[in-house]
């Protein structure tokens, strides 16, 4: 993970000097322009992620046993326990926003209706772990990173041109090929932080049998809706070159396949 | 005479629309991934997408290879 670090700041180290040289733009700029855009991203981020979902706050009463546990696995990673809410969102999902000491978990009542305290708990330790690895905070600097040098490169074929139609047109490719180019390691650091966020929960909740039970029961959920959309899915799936089926599915996605992550932790 | 950049944009444009139609995943996971949670969507564990953005993302590569063959027109054929 440092060599893939290393690489996105080799990115963002080049995109600054690009814009140095051919803007003129001084260093101090370039970097409070970078953290301006990474904070507005985090900010908004954080904002919109809550708002999407309708998350409100986790009753202490109703869900006294799942804020017990949280409060167990924060002391045991040394964490201050983060904002807990609760929201409809149609499908067994939980996920984490916000950083340290200023973190929110957000988890679905079909999440809750679903799996056993164990199971719940694993998930819990799963998403406090991203909080305190800070992935994400990682995420948005990646991000961040990715967004910078797209815009350096978009803006240098525009105003080396001619302001032709395509000048337009290919600063707008070239920012995309740049942005996809930088995604794909940030992608891997993505996969990779899952892994550590397992088994960051495996050690905290003393295993990671639980964990692997809940993502094998969301997975067999998942497998058992004969519905027309999943039908539907599945067809459009089979269009796409890089379907399920395919390595490179693998090196374009966000999260490692759920079989490796089960696999891990039933070794764990 | 097409100049370089007439091809690279004919070139460029219709290989990217060709990526944004058959991985649009990996187009929204570019655009999402540290603009918010990544795994907000779908299931927990799960990356997947809503199928409307998918064919959002398809519908826009269409655009990048008829710009892309646009340009290749103007540069060879024109």
């Amino acid at each position: 993970m440092a060599i893939v670090g290393s690489i996105l700041f080799a990115f963002y180290a080049v995109a600054a000097a690009a814009a140095m040289f051919f803007f003129q733009v001084p260093l101090a700029l370039v970097i409070g322009l970078s953290i301006l855009l990474v904070g507005i991203q985090y900010k908004i981020g954080k904002w919109a992620a809550l708002r999407s979902v309708g998350a409100e706050d986790m009753d202490e009463d109703q869900y006294r046993e799942i804020h017990q546990r949280v409060e167990w696995i924060c002391e045991d990673m040394n964490l201050e326990k983060p904002r807990l809410m609760v929201a409809e969102m149609g499908v067994p999902n939980a996920f984490a926003v916000g950083r340290r000491g200023a973190g929110t978990v957000v988890v679905s009542t079909e999440l809750i209706q679903m799996l056993d305290m164990d199971e719940l708990e694993g998930v819990l330790a799963h998403e406090l772990a991203h909080i305190d690895n800070r992935d994400v905070v990682a995420m948005v600097l990646g991000q961040g990173v990715a967004s910078v040098v797209a815009i350096v490169a978009q803006y240098i074929v525009l105003f080396t041109g001619d302001n032709q139609l395509a000048d337009f047109f290919l600063a707008i490719i070239v920012g995309q090929v740049v942005q996809m180019l930088v995604m794909v390691f940030v992608l891997a650091i993505s996969r990779y932080r899952e892994y550590v966020a397992d088994a960051d929960a495996a050690r905290a909740i003393g295993g990671g049998d639980p964990l692997a039970r809940a993502l094998q029961k969301i997975s067999d959920g998942n497998e058992r809706v004969p519905n027309d959309k999943t039908a539907v899915d599945n067809e459009v799936s089979a269009l796409c070159i890089f379907g399920e089926s395919h390595g490179l599915a693998k090196l374009f996605s966000t999260h490692p396949p759920m079989e490796k992550r089960i696999e891990r932790l039933r070794n764990a | 005479m097409a100049g370089i950049r007439e091809i690279l944009a004919a070139v460029l444009g219709i290989g990217l629309g060709l990526v944004f139609v058959a991985a649009p995943n990996f187009i929204v996971a570019v655009h999402t991934l540290g603009r918010g949670p990544h795994d907000r969507h779908g299931e927990f564990g799960d990356s997947s997408v809503d199928e409307k953005w998918l064919w959002l993302v398809r519908a826009i590569g269409v655009v990048l290879i008829l710009g892309g063959a646009y340009f290749a027109y103007s540069a060879f054929l024109a």
